[in-house]
């Protein structure tokens, strides 16, 4: 049976999908705006469009992880997020679980 | 910018009232900043095509806004048919449909109660009514949405960041002579257009899902039947209009003089009926009704009187309006030209 040429691509981004979260919470351990964020994701290889991007913002912001308010910078008012006492909590967790996959990952693949 | 204000305008009208606010003002942050950033690498300020290009980039605002929603219901039968974005307004527009059938099927058994007719028996032949017009109702419009959630994921980037609000949704969209008739459009008409005639087919041969029980003492008047080539006609015609726009989207004219055919032929038939009541009568002929089946054939036709004297003001006005719209696109024209 010939593979769906777009089985890579929905795997990819599945996988990616956990790890957004992770780089996302990671990258919000200093206060940054949205389009910054953005910009510093894909200086670090995890480019997300904006669609994707501020409505995950806007979910951890509603599920307690992160932190925002409205600010004037260079003239120009921006929502400036961070990391809320839970999520540095649930980050400290996540990376200690990625860092398990990873390891067992590498175990797997190295066979 | 007045592109990004109705662009965002756009968007906003998707999303739910008590965060819109909100999220379009950081999208109108997070664009103007996309807007500045090339404006610097540039060296001067962008031209409309160009904050055209990065709205079109950002994505139609049906797809923006729906991101924002976190629910993930879907209709699928094996394969998708309508996915998460376009569920909340499929739901919706179900929900619109089936509460003005209710509305008037309640309307129609209220009628029945107050001529008489017993409870029991009343209520024995709604299951079967509600049943027959929930079905057509739920494959009208799943077929509607199927078709365009279908061409939303084959085409994400098939509309114009000029016109908002056009494209995805053509029976909301604003009216006029736009560049193109979307593709959209055409192929959502003629779905409706074809289920609209197996309708009209089960609907002769089924008149009970209409006159619900009293079609067993009452039937549609012969005028209708007359009416059924012409009805048929319009629609083949209709059809071949949005099949034509389909193939030559460019050919916006045609659709505005289809249109006012349309709301002529609207007006006429419309007039035509009114004039020529009775529009439902006995079975077996009008003397043999008595009591309160006289009662009831006297309330349907008189239901059926206002029905059309409002179906006669509405045609009659939105063909004024298309009339108004065709002149007013004809002066536009003739002006751009001088």
């Amino acid at each position: 049976m010939p593979i769906d040429s777009n089985l890579f691509d929905n795997l990819r981004l599945e996988l990616r999908r956990g790890s957004l979260v992770l780089a996302v919470l990671a990258q919000l351990r200093t206060e940054q705006y949205g389009y910054t964020l953005r910009k510093a994701l894909a200086d670090h290889g995890m480019a997300v469009d904006e669609g994707t991007l501020y409505p995950l913002l806007r979910r951890l912001e509603s599920q307690g992880l992160l932190v925002s308010e409205w600010r004037e910078e260079d003239k120009r008012n921006k929502r400036f997020y961070v990391l809320s006492a839970d999520g540095k909590a649930i980050l400290k967790q996540l990376l200690a679980e990625w860092k398990t996959i990873d390891s067992s990952l590498n175990g797997i693949v190295k066979g | 910018m007045e592109l990004l204000d109705r662009y965002l305008k756009a968007i906003a009208s998707y999303l739910p009232s008590a965060q819109k606010d909100d999220i379009v003002r950081e999208l109108s942050e997070d664009i103007h900043a996309k807007i500045e950033d090339k404006q610097a690498e540039l060296g001067r300020p962008l031209a409309e095509p160009e904050i055209e290009a990065i709205l079109k980039a950002y994505g139609h605002p049906l797809l923006v806004a729906g991101r924002y929603r976190q629910d993930e219901r879907r209709v699928a039968f094996g394969k998708q048919l309508i996915g998460p974005l376009l569920f909340p307004f499929y739901i919706k527009v179900l929900q619109f449909n089936l509460g003005i059938t209710s509305v008037v099927l309640l309307f129609v058994y209220a009628v029945l109660f107050a001529a008489g007719d017993r409870p029991i028996h009343l209520l024995s032949g709604l299951p079967m009514v509600f049943f027959y017009q929930l079905l057509i109702q739920f494959a009208v419009v799943t077929g509607i949405f199927a078709a365009v959630d279908g061409h939303f994921a084959k085409h994400p980037d098939r509309w114009d960041p000029r016109k908002p609000s056009q494209g995805y949704y053509p029976a909301v969209s604003v009216a006029g002579e736009a560049a193109q008739v979307p593709r959209m459009e055409s192929i959502s008409i003629l779905i409706a257009l074809v289920v609209w005639l197996v309708w009209l087919r089960v609907m002769q041969s089924s008149p009970f899902l209409i006159l619900g029980p009293t079609a067993a003492y009452l039937k549609f008047a012969p005028v209708w039947h007359e009416l059924y080539v012409p009805v048929v006609l319009l629609t083949f015609a209709a059809m071949a209009q949005a099949a034509i726009n389909f193939v030559r989207p460019d050919w916006v004219r045609l659709r505005s003089y289809t249109r006012i055919g349309m709301g002529v032929a609207g007006v006429v038939l419309w007039t035509f009926l009114l004039k020529t009541g009775p529009w439902v009568v006995s079975s077996d002929g009008a003397a043999s009704l008595e009591g309160m089946r006289a009662n009831t054939l006297r309330i349907v036709n008189e239901c059926f009187y206002y029905s059309l004297l409002v179906a006669v003001i509405i045609s009659s006005f939105q063909l004024l309006r298309d009339l108004y719209r065709l002149a007013r696109g004809t002066q536009h024209r003739a002006a751009s030209r001088a």
